[in-house]
């Protein structure tokens, strides 16, 4: 009997995204966290002596060029060099284009597949192969399990693949591949990452993905870690998830159907928060809330949003334990009639709204509008505009959402503030 | 849409209150309540009529949230009515009349889709609404579209928010600047971006770091593989340089050994040995020599020595006598001097007793010997006697002082007045202020019952109806409360019976004339036939009829029954004509069923009123008997009190001010009782007073008849009485205390006079016994007696010395007999000198006999401790020369010179032996392990000349080359170490880049804020603009007006102007065409403007519009009467069209409404009376 890690998509030193802390937030609990889960899989690998770990790809993150980030990961493998245990490594989208990966001399305990074709590497003392090959660039659309060895004859076989699958929501489609491809070859168990999520594709043979080692922005929610395989005479006779992450991300979503106001928004906000404390298991929480509901403190909250996501930040921030930090508000709640059909439609405010409604501004219209947007556009930093969730006011789906705010923002304060 | 009725059925302390709205116009409604009658709550309750009941609305206090209902009745301009009830629930809280649940859609299509918070701004105003609305006007600078919209929307303080917008915008980005929150945000990203940078570590350089250590490290082994080499070579060559020497000295060292031969037979310290024995046969030789010579001399000097043995043999005596002599020779110088002595003593002895006793020879002192031993006695008594003297003085003095005091004491006493008992004045005096100020007590009262009187007689002139005297009230029958309470029931009761009766009286009457009306009108338009006719048609058709059968069957004659009949017709043509009539009726009975059938209705319903009126007059009548019969009633119980009472209502006032009244008579004969009774008070304590003044004489007279003077007097009486009281005890007792002093005094004297007798008693004995006079003071006794004592001592003194001196003349002759009889024997050739002088001669003698001896025993000593050496040096030279010969056996020679011989070549054997130690030790030291014959070996093969030369070269090689190359070589390798220890996988850069994307994030979550705040702002400046445009000239037409109305004149109309930048502005137009701008007018003025405005906008809505009721709350609260007259009359004219509601708690207002004679009437709905 012996057992091995699977891990994948450490995205070494990647840093955590859309998140805004205080100044006073103590950044220690969540400095350098991907480093620390990679820390975190190697004392679990050096404490459960495991035979060998399996790293499914994108060990780096694309663009990240500080070589350090290499030689990190170089002390890391010596410390299971040390603890005699080997390393088995594909390289994955985000590492083939990382020049990281061709420069770093790792210890003799690592292997790195080849890029050029499929490589079997035999464990003799235990009678495992692994079959494995790596991302010769970023992307790869050839289906790479095509050209996979079929099973060795008495041996346990392990089939190292990143891969998206035959698709994943939110995961380029890259080396492309059926589930029946991977069963045709005869392996016990594959051990596939791309994809963030865990997921146990199949049992037998074991098809898994194990997911990324820590999530990094809120669309990576959830227990993060890797899988332990432990496997008695040739066969998988367990698989777990050891979550090895040392902060967590949350979404949640909050109804404020029969708060009367602001008090009980409050409430329930804290409960949540109270909820995640809890799910965290110790760990600090990064929590995204999106209000939603038909509640009479619609007004309240969009009349004066950053203040109240300032007080829940103060919520959480009394909560103590490990920590709940805000990364977001969304507010998706609901007037209770909407404004619109309360509002006639030829009172000013019913013009406006409805005008609003018809207000369709691209680039060069809101620069006649407003020559300053254009100006505003132009000193924002290229990062916000580009990457994976670029700042575009001109995108549809983004405009719709500003002049849905900016009608709860104009309804609030001229209704609410106007009069008094 | 307007209200006609809200019906406040339970909410905040409204239990059901209708509000009758209702009005031919919509017309202006003025809810008035005084603060806490519940305007407010009216308010509310108005709006949750409309809205809903607020979940946590405060009106609950009386009714509980499930009671809560209010109910309304609604009309719109089409003319449809609803009326609905609102309870507090979230859902099916709308109820139809009968309490079924109502569809919300119902209430909404009288809304007409006006929802809370526009009918708030739109149709709500209130006194700060107006105040912020005509400061935002100004702070808008006048600005047209900001004024327009503001009215439109009902907003009072639409600058305000653009404004803040605006601000907000600012404080988050400017386009280059630098201090907004964006602007900062940005600036910080992009440098933790040059951060990540600098903090990167590219790939490269890693690399190659990594090859120039390797490489250093490389070439460092091999140069210290070289210079290892060289230092080696060096070595060797040093190490032979060094050892050359010492291997040529071991070469002839080794050549000498073999030439000595072998000596091994003989023992290891065979020298020493030899030597040893020749040293000791040589000392003791000396020895015995030396030994022998001092023998010798010291028995010469034995024989030197002549001892006085006889003298030595007496020795003892001698010494004694020598210790006598100092003895006789001290008596010898004492004697003369201790006889003198003797002489003084004696002749101051007898001077001493004559001056004591004249004449008394110095023999006879043995007689006054037992009195002078006595002295002590005699001292002690002469010793009491001072103190017997003084005690004696004193006792006599202090009787006499005594004495006079007490004849002073006395003649005090006597100046004093008499003493004077004053308890009873004392006790009078407490009871008095016991009772208290009673004059300004009674004072008081005095005039309290004065005023009280006057108030009352006051309070009865009043009591209209009533008239008599104060005092008859007390007796005057008055009903109770609850009677006339019960009365004021009955009559309103019975009143409001008529009334009600009146009412449906009327009604029926007005249902009655309008259905008579009706009739009327029907009859008019033409006969309406019944039933009846029907029925009469067909009972002459039928008895025609019969009339034909009996002339037709019967062949009767029915002519005269025709013309009874009054048929002047034949019977065919009658009874045609009836069947006729029958037909025509009842067709038209069917053709006019639904006018027949009317008119049939009307006819039973007029019959219904006339029987309805009738029972209502008899109830009336009824009602109005049993009013008058209360009414009559009501005066009969009236009646004792002689009054024609008014009503119910105001005689509870009657009686509650007679009962007051009553109260007040009731307190003052109260307070008179109590007058009397202090006055009473007061006259006894004056007669006490009085009596008790008089008793001890110091009565007195006063004017007035207050207590107080008294009081005041008496207790000065009382204060000086025992003042004078007391000085007398005091006294008397002082003559009691000094009386018994004397008597006192008086005994201690009789004492100290019979103590001074027994004295005297004791004191003549003593003195007769010395020889001296009975008198004699015990100061002459004292002296007189120490002059005995001291002739005493001078005799004994005296006696001392001759006893001295007659042991001195003894020892004397014992000493010389003794003296001679010794020098006979021992020295008889001094024996002719004198003793003293002998003793001191003997003593010599002895001491140079004695020095003598010693030295001779000395010599004695010696010389045998001489003789014991000798024998000892003798035997310990035997013994050496025994050794000598075992040696030369063990040599294997003959005689001593072979023996030397010997002993020199073992010598230097082992000389040789051991210098050859000490050079290979050394050549050891230098062979580093080395063995010494391969080094041997090596030093044959090179070439001693050329060594030096060698070494130098090889030593500069290492020096000026081999070594710098490696210290160089190891700072290489050193440095690169160093360099890639430190990329040591640092994660700074990382931090960084998530310090980097949290300021990413900022900058994403200000530009969200941005974006949407700058296109709010955007897009409501455009919209004011846009409806500025599109509605300017109507409304501001219409505001003109209300403007010029609401100003009084003194602004003849409103209209759009430019400022400077060309921006529409609102002006003010003045009566002589000049205009002002917003900032020329008065603030009051500008709440005006804005009103104008407000009511501008409503009447322009109407045109397109159903109208909703427009609520002012309190609106003309800060309004001068002019101003407050100018506006009712503006919101009167909105009310001709749209329904004007104000709310007011100022009773002025309604006033002003009343005094206003408008053409058509303002209703005024008091909310005060459900307080009652």
């Amino acid at each position: 009997m012996f057992r091995f890690i699977h891990a994948a998509d450490i995205h070494l030193d990647s840093p955590l995204k859309g998140l805004e802390l205080p100044e006073d937030a103590p950044l220690e609990e969540i400095r350098a966290a991907s480093r620390r889960t990679l820390e975190n899989m190697v004392d679990l690998a050096i404490r459960e002596e495991v035979a060998f770990v399996l790293i499914a790809g994108d060990l780096y993150d694309g663009e990240w060029r500080d070589f350090n980030t290499g030689l990190f990961f170089n002390q890391c493998m010596v410390k299971l060099r040390d603890a005699g245990i080997r390393v088995f490594v594909i390289s994955g989208n985000h590492d083939a284009s990382n020049q990281m990966t061709r420069t770093l001399q790792l210890p003799d305990n690592v292997h790195i597949f080849s890029s050029r074709k499929p490589e079997t590497v035999t464990i003799d003392n235990i009678n495992v192969a692994v079959h494995g090959q790596s991302f010769a660039n970023r992307a790869v659309s050839d289906n790479l399990s095509l050209n996979y060895p079929t099973a060795k004859g008495g041996h346990f076989n392990i089939g190292l693949l990143h891969t998206a699958l035959s698709g994943r929501k939110g995961h380029e489609l890259y080396a492309p591949c059926t589930v029946d491809d991977l069963r045709a070859k005869g392996y016990q168990y594959w051990a596939l990452g791309h994809v963030h999520n865990r997921e146990e594709v199949h049992h037998d043979p074991w098809i898994v993905f194990s997911g990324n080692i820590q999530g990094r922005h809120i669309r990576e929610t959830g227990a993060k870690g890797c899988t332990m395989v432990t496997v008695d005479g040739n066969r998988v006779s367990d698989v777990d998830h050891i979550e090895l992450d040392v902060l967590r991300w949350s979404l949640y979503e909050v109804d404020l159907k029969d708060c009367l106001n602001m008090d009980e928004v409050c409430d329930r906000v804290q409960k949540v928060f109270e909820k995640a404390l809890a799910d965290g298991d110790g760990r600090p929480v990064i929590v995204r809330l999106e209000l939603k509901g038909t509640t009479p403190a619609h007004q309240k909250l969009h009349a004066q949003s950053p203040y109240w996501t300032e007080e829940f930040r103060a919520i959480a921030a009394n909560l103590g334990g490990a920590g709940v930090w805000l990364e977001k508000v969304k507010l998706r709640t609901r007037e209770h009639t909407d404004p619109e059909s309360l509002i006639q439609g030829d009172t000013p405010i019913g013009m406006l709204l409805s005008n609003l409604k018809h207000l369709a501004i691209d680039v060069e219209e809101l620069a006649v509008l407003d020559p300053e947007m254009t100006t505003f556009l132009s000193k924002l930093p290229a990062e916000i505009r580009g990457g994976d969730d670029p700042f575009d006011p001109t995108d549809p789906g983004q405009w719709d959402e500003i002049i849905s705010d900016v009608k709860d923002l104009l309804v609030a304060r001229l209704l609410s503030k106007g009069q008094s | 849409m307007r209200i006609k009725r809200l019906d406040i059925k339970a909410y905040g302390h409204f239990t059901d209150f209708p509000i009758d709205l209702s009005s031919e116009l919509p017309g202006l409604h003025i809810i008035f309540g005084p603060n806490e009658a519940g305007k407010s709550t009216a308010l509310r309750a108005l709006k949750a009529l409309f809205y809903g009941i607020d979940a946590r609305t405060p009106d609950n206090f009386l009714h509980d949230y499930s009671k809560l209902l209010i109910g309304g009745h609604l009309e719109n301009s089409k003319g449809d009515s609803l009326f609905f009830w609102r309870r507090k629930r979230k859902i099916g809280d709308l109820l139809d009349a009968d309490m079924a649940l109502l569809d919300a859609g119902t209430l909404n299509d009288f809304l007409t889709g006006v929802g809370e918070p526009l009918f708030d701004s739109l149709f709500g105003i209130n006194h700060e609404t107006l105040i912020s609305g005509g400061q935002d006007i100004l702070e808008q600078k006048g600005d047209v579209g900001q004024a327009l919209f503001s009215a439109g929307t009902g907003i009072s303080s639409l600058h305000g928010i653009i404004e803040a917008l605006d601000r907000e915008c600012a404080e988050l980005f400017k386009a280059g600047g630098s201090k907004p929150e964006l602007n900062k945000a940005a600036k910080h990203f992009q440098s933790l971006k040059k951060e990540i940078r600098d903090l990167s570590l590219p790939g490269s350089k890693w690399k190659k770091q990594e090859e120039l250590f390797k490489s250093a490290s490389v070439q460092l082994i091999n140069a210290d593989q070289e210079r290892n080499n060289c230092r080696a070579e060096l070595e060797r060559l040093k190490r032979l340089q060094r050892a050359m020497p010492h291997l040529s000295i071991r070469r002839d060292m080794l050549e000498k050994l073999n030439a000595l031969g072998s000596l091994d037979h003989l023992p290891g310290n065979f020298p020493e040995s030899l030597s040893e024995i020749h040293s000791d046969i040589e000392k003791f030789g000396k020895k015995i020599n030396d030994a022998e010579s001092q023998k010798e001399s010291l028995e010469e000097k034995i024989a030197d020595c002549d001892v006085r043995q006889e003298i030595l043999d007496q020795a003892e005596t001698v010494e004694a006598l020598h210790q006598r002599l100092g003895t006789r020779l001290q008596a010898k110088k004492d004697k003369p001097g201790v006889h003198d002595q003797m002489i003084r003593y004696r002749t101051k002895a007898a001077t001493l007793l004559n001056q004591v006793v004249p004449g008394l020879e110095i023999s006879l002192i043995n007689e006054i010997k037992p009195f002078i031993d006595k002295r002590q006695d005699i001292l002690k008594l002469g010793n009491r006697y001072a103190g017997l003297k003084k005690s004696l003085k004193q006792a006599e003095k202090q009787v006499k002082d005594l004495t006079g005091s007490l004849m002073k004491t006395k003649a005090d006493l006597e100046t004093l007045p008499a003493y004077i008992e004053m308890s009873g004045l004392a006790s009078a005096v407490k009871s008095a202020r016991k009772a208290g100020d009673i004059d300004q007590h009674i004072l008081s009262l005095g005039l309290e019952i004065k005023k009280q009187r006057s108030s009352a007689e006051t309070e009865t002139k009043q009591l209209v109806p009533w008239k008599g005297q104060v005092d008859d009230l007390l007796s005057l029958p008055v009903p109770s409360l609850d009677t006339v309470n019960r009365f004021a029931d009955n009559i309103r009761d019975a009143s409001d019976g008529v009334q009600d009766e009146e009412e449906t009286l009327q009604q029926a009457q007005e249902k009655l004339d309008r259905i008579k009306s009706e009739l009327r009108e029907m009859e008019k338009s033409g006969s309406v036939l019944t039933v009846e006719a029907l029925d009469h048609v067909r009972d002459s058709r039928d008895q025609l009829w019969k009339i034909v059968r009996r002339d037709w069957l019967g062949k009767e004659d029915v002519a005269g029954e025709l013309k009874n009949l009054g048929l002047n017709k034949e019977l065919p043509e009658a009874y045609e004509e009836g069947v006729r009539n029958a037909d025509d009726v009842s067709d038209h009975l069917r053709t006019e069923a639904e006018r027949v059938h009317k008119y049939a209705h009307l006819t039973a319903e007029a019959e219904k009123f006339d029987k309805q009126i009738q029972r209502s007059q008899e109830s009336g009548d009824k009602a109005a008997n049993r009013l008058t019969q209360i009414e009559k009633s009501w005066k009969e119980i009236w009646r004792g009190c002689n009054i024609t009472p008014l009503s119910p209502g105001e005689m509870r006032g009657w009686i509650e001010r007679c009962q007051e009244i009553r109260r007040m008579i009731r307190e003052r004969m109260d307070m008179m009782e109590q007058k009397q009774y202090l006055v009473d008070q007061r006259q006894g304590l004056l007669e006490l007073l009085g009596g008790e003044l008089k008793d001890i004489g110091k009565d007195k007279k006063l004017q007035s008849d207050d207590v107080d003077p008294i009081i005041t007097y008496a207790e000065q009486l009382l204060e000086e009485l025992k003042e004078n009281n007391d000085q007398r005890h005091l006294l008397e007792k002082d003559i009691g205390r000094i009386q018994r002093d004397i008597k006192q005094a008086r005994k201690e004297l009789e004492t100290s006079k019979s103590a001074m007798d027994s004295w005297h008693k004791h004191w003549k004995e003593p003195m007769e016994g010395i020889g001296l006079a009975e008198d004699t003071t015990p100061e002459y006794a004292v002296e007189a007696l120490e002059n005995l004592r001291d002739c005493l001592e001078q005799l004994e003194k005296t006696e001392e010395s001759k006893q001295r001196i007659d042991a001195m003349d003894k020892f004397k002759d014992e000493f010389s007999r003794d003296v001679q009889a010794l020098v006979e024997s021992v020295a008889p050739e001094i024996k002719d000198i004198p003793p003293e002088q002998v003793v001191v001669k003997l003593q010599s003698m002895l001491k140079e006999a004695r020095t003598l001896a010693t030295k001779r025993d000395g010599f004695i000593e010696r010389v045998e401790a001489t003789e014991e050496d000798i024998r000892l040096a003798k035997l310990e030279l035997d013994r050496a020369m025994g050794k000598i010969y075992e040696l030369k056996k063990t040599a294997r020679c003959e005689n001593d010179e072979q023996l030397y011989e010997i002993e020199r070549n073992f010598r230097e054997l082992v000389d040789l032996k051991e210098k050859l130690s000490q050079v290979e030790e050394t050549l050891a030291g230098i062979a580093e392990g080395v063995p010494l014959e391969e080094l041997d070996k090596q030093s044959l093969d090179v070439d001693p000349n050329g060594l030096p030369g060698t070494i130098d070269t090889m030593e500069r090689q290492l020096k000026d080359e081999l070594d710098p190359r490696i210290q160089k070589l190891s700072e290489d390798k050193g440095e690169a170490r160093t360099i890639l220890q430190q990329m040591d996988g640092s994660g700074k850069a990382a931090e960084k880049e998530e310090e980097a994307q949290q300021a990413l994030t900022k900058v994403r979550r200000l530009a969200d804020n941005y974006v949407r705040l700058r296109i709010a702002a955007l897009v409501l400046k455009r919209e004011v603009d846009r409806y500025r445009q599109e509605n300017q000239d109507p409304i501001l037409k219409i505001a003109a007006r209300y403007f010029s109305a609401l100003t009084l004149g003194a602004f003849s109309g409103l209209r759009a102007d430019t400022d400077d930048s060309g921006k529409p502005i609102l002006v003010g137009v003045c009566p002589d065409d000049c205009v002002k701008t917003v900032e020329e007018m008065s603030s009051g003025t500008r709440d005006q403007l804005y009103l104008a405005l407000r009511l501008a906008t409503l009447e322009w809505r109407l045109e397109k519009h159903e109208p909703m009721p427009f609520i002012a709350d309190d609106i003309l609260v800060n309004f001068d009467d002019a101003r407050a007259e100018a506006t009712l009359r503006a919101l009167a004219s909105l009310a001709e069209k749209n329904q004007v509601i104000l709310f007011t708690h100022h009773r002025q207002i309604i006033e002003s409404a009343k005094a206003l004679k408008l053409k058509n009437p303002v209703f005024i709905h008091p909310l005060s009376n459900i307080t009652n």
